[in-house]
């Protein structure tokens, strides 16, 4: 008997004729680019790519059984080799399962668009406008993919005057630094003084949402219920960088997150970042760190030390720590998360003529979270984490070549055994294939059960003067081993994409 | 024996680095790239030896001994026709002196991509590209290389590396295990809320309010015991679970009233930074929370 499933679709509140015209926008675009010449001296330039996927899934709900059919006794108790929860005087025990009836498939399009548009009569003055198209089709539909209900959102969209000395953009922009990608609708001055490689910047606005090129207050985030901000952040920070010495380089950045009142703030965050590449650049060193003031806490650092004779022979030593830092407008920094601490070495080698190797090994320990774990009925996971990598490449030829990777993790959380393996075929100077196979097996705490996972798929890319298009298909056999709750992986994946620009840039050839 | 074979390896990789050309010292003989080289399938083209030869007789300048790049090296390498390509398909135009001159320099002012530039540079970028962003302009472009991978793209799942995605093949089957011991930080391109539990609770992987779940490890003991797991990796957490799930017990409010504050928790400090936190678990007139 089910008892549950998936939710009502969304989707089908939807209107079809949007997302058929957000697709046809996207073919027409592709036609468009098909058909258009190359269009020399013109003062814009515009990049379009379009993508569908399609993708399955067994979806992971709950069933139940008669008491009377299981075995065993207390709450946990065996329907067959499946493990069940019961509940004294309860006529049925739950279980989580995945099956064909559960199966779902949706094919979300993307069209991503980029226009730059310049040559005004004005030195500097450009104008940049970044977008993304979605839409979702399939009996998921709009459900099961992110966002794909929502059609339309501007990633980036300024004016910029950008001279020697000076720089200002006004409109949707974003910083990218040690404290992440964050966006803004706002504005941004930069100086900068060239021969020092001194850079100084001042940016500020309504600040978007961490990794979501959107207003707090939208309806994007509506899922959020009563933990939605019913206003719009605040975001202004400083940065500043400086490259004294060919090699040196060194950066920090202060970034504040306020609210109408500027005494409560959601965050206010400090980042440094310094590196030394060597003239020959065979020795890097860098470290980084970020600092988060609303809480006292460090958040991530790290510290490398590297040493290359080549681009195939090289050695990496390495340092490391994280603690996530979440913005006050959540109830996360409450709970007190506990950072790790890691060391991790890598190494590249070409032992052979046409071998190209690098491995790999970390090691994360967490730290005491004081959590009560020595008393029943609570309990005590591990707090460290072995991971080891080993990835090498065959060329034997510059037309094909196979490339093969293995992946062991294990510690808590999760462990993984993976391994991957795939060979390249260069048909023609534009037309690549692919083919590869891989397995991995996932288990352990808090995951989808052990089982082993088998992957074949075929992959092309074909390049035309004015595009690029590449597709790919990818098949998963999910072979079962225990009774955790089964999460059926076995489906079909497909991608189709194109890519192409229009313009070009006076003075130069296409 | 590892000490050998090191020592051994260093000279091999030293000893394949000897092969560079002085552009500066030419500087006055060749006034532009293609005069020498040029950009082929099989990666960029060199002059042969003999060229040289036609000054470095031993009479007119010294004999040298230059043989060009080696091949490995040229195979393993930066694939130029490749990166040409993908930069034209990324609306840009790219001429040898985009990368390789800087700016304001003579045109035989020859620069490399740095070493680390190695195959795993996309996941080690973090620290040189913050503190070097004007540097990384110089070849990269920011606009389309940073929103490519930060701005939240939704093809997770990118067939083959090479497809312009972030993250391999197969990423979206195996991202649990890097998700939870954070390799990367997940939050910087994707926002959890919006991209990570939409697409859980879907899959019925996170929950819709539901605290009898027995997905995690199958134990109904798990609810009691997941504090030392949270606290290691709420991020992981929060991908599943919206705030009020938590809340259900964790509430000064409501519920089983179980404190959640750990290590280094400033109440203090909080408050005075954001009282509105407090107040979704505490009462206002809570002495706990009142100034």
């Amino acid at each position: 008997m089910r008892v549950s499933g998936l939710s009502p679709t969304r989707g089908q509140a939807r209107l079809l004729g949007w997302r058929t015209g957000v697709a046809c926008l996207g073919l027409a675009a592709i036609w468009g680019g098909w058909g258009t010449p190359d269009l020399h001296g013109q003062q814009w330039r515009a990049r379009v790519a379009t993508r569908i996927q399609y993708v399955e899934a067994r979806t992971l709900v709950l069933d139940s059984v008669a008491v009377e059919q299981v075995t065993g006794s207390g709450p946990q108790r065996r329907y067959g080799d499946i493990l069940v929860t019961c509940t004294t005087g309860e006529d049925f025990c739950y279980f989580y399962s995945s099956d064909s009836d559960s199966k779902i498939s949706t094919a979300p399009a993307f069209v991503d668009a980029d226009l730059n548009v310049f040559g005004f009569g004005v030195e500097g003055l450009r104008f940049y406008a970044s977008g993304r198209f979605r839409s979702a089709f399939g009996s998921g539909g709009e459900q099961f993919w992110p966002r794909t209900d929502e059609d339309f959102e501007l990633l980036a969209g300024y004016a910029e005057l950008n001279r020697r000395m000076f720089r200002v953009r006004l409109g949707r922009d974003y910083q990218v630094s040690g404290l992440g990608f964050y966006g803004y609708d706002g504005g941004s001055l930069l100086f900068r003084y060239r021969p020092a490689r001194l850079e100084a910047e001042a940016y500020g606005g309504w600040g978007l949402e961490r990794g979501l090129p959107v207003r707090l207050t939208s309806d994007a985030l509506g899922s959020l219920g009563e933990f939605q901000p019913q206003e719009d952040n605040y975001l202004f920070g400083f940065r500043g960088s400086f490259g004294p010495y060919k090699g040196v380089s060194a950066a920090a950045i202060y970034q504040r997150e306020i609210l109408t009142d500027p005494k409560v703030i959601s965050s206010e965050r400090l980042g440094f970042e310094a590196s030394y590449r060597s003239r020959d650049s065979r020795w890097l060193v860098e470290g980084s760190a970020d600092y988060d003031l609303a809480t006292g806490w460090w958040g991530k650092g790290n510290a490398k030390l590297g040493w290359w004779a080549s681009r195939l022979f090289y050695v990496e030593g390495r340092l490391f720590r994280y603690r996530p830092i979440f913005s006050l407008q959540t109830i996360w920094v409450a709970f007190s998360p506990v950072s790790y601490w890691g060391w991790g070495v890598a190494t590249g080698l070409g032992p052979y003529k046409d071998v190209q190797v690098r491995l790999e090994l970390d090691r994360r320990d967490y730290g005491d979270t004081e959590a009560d774990t020595d008393v029943e009925p609570f309990f005590a996971t591990t707090d460290r984490v072995w991971r080891g990598r080993a990835w090498a490449r065959w060329q034997p030829r510059v037309k094909w070549g196979l490339e093969g990777s293995y992946w062991l993790e294990w510690g808590v959380g999760s462990a993984v055994s993976a391994g991957n393996l795939k060979f390249n075929y260069l048909l023609t100077p534009d037309l690549s294939l692919g083919a590869r196979v891989g397995a991995f097996d996932q288990s352990w705490e808090f995951r989808i059960g052990d089982s082993m996972i088998w992957n074949v798929g075929v992959d092309a890319r074909w390049r035309t003067r004015i595009a690029t298009v590449w597709g790919a298909l990818d098949g998963y056999r999910h072979d079962r081993k225990d009774d955790a709750a089964f999460d059926d992986w076995t489906q079909l994946r497909a991608v189709l994409g194109i890519s192409y620009y229009l313009g070009s840039e006076p003075g130069r050839t296409p | 024996m590892v000490a050998v074979l090191a020592t051994a390896m260093a000279a091999w990789g030293w000893s394949m680095s000897q092969d560079k050309f002085d552009h500066q010292k030419h500087a006055s003989l060749f006034q532009s790239c293609d005069g020498c080289h040029a950009v082929e399938p099989e990666g960029v083209t060199f002059p042969q030896p003999s060229l040289c030869q036609g000054c470095h007789n031993g009479q007119i300048a010294r004999l040298v001994d230059w043989r060009g790049p080696s091949r490995v090296a040229n195979k393993f390498g930066f694939n130029h026709s490749e990166a040409i390509a993908a930069k034209r398909d990324m609306g840009e135009d790219v001429s040898c002196a985009d990368c390789h001159l800087a700016p304001g320099r003579g045109a035989m002012d020859v620069r490399r991509a740095p070493a680390s530039h190695t195959p795993f540079f996309a996941d080690e970028h973090r620290t040189l590209a913050a503190a070097s962003t004007a540097e990384c302009e110089t070849c990269h472009n920011r606009d389309q290389r940073c929103l490519g991978c930060h701005q939240g793209a939704e093809n997770l799942d990118v067939p083959g590396r090479e497809q312009a995605g972030y993250h391999p093949a197969n990423f979206l089957a195996l991202h649990s295990a890097a998700a939870w011991n954070r390799e990367v930080e997940c939050s910087s391109c994707h926002n959890p809320e919006t991209y990570c539990r939409s697409c859980h609770v879907t899959a019925g992987r996170g929950t819709e309010g539901r605290t009898n779940t027995g997905y995690h490890n199958e134990d109904p003991r798990f609810q009691f015991g997941h504090g030392q797991a949270a606290r290691q990796a709420l991020e992981s957490c929060a991908s599943c679970h919206a705030q009020q799930d938590c809340l259900a017990c964790h509430s000064a409010k409501y519920g089983r009233m179980v404190n959640p504050h750990g290590p280094d928790f400033d109440a203090s400090k909080l408050r005075d930074k954001n009282v509105t936190l407090c107040r979704y678990c505490h009462f206002p007139n809570d002495p706990r929370i009142e100034r």
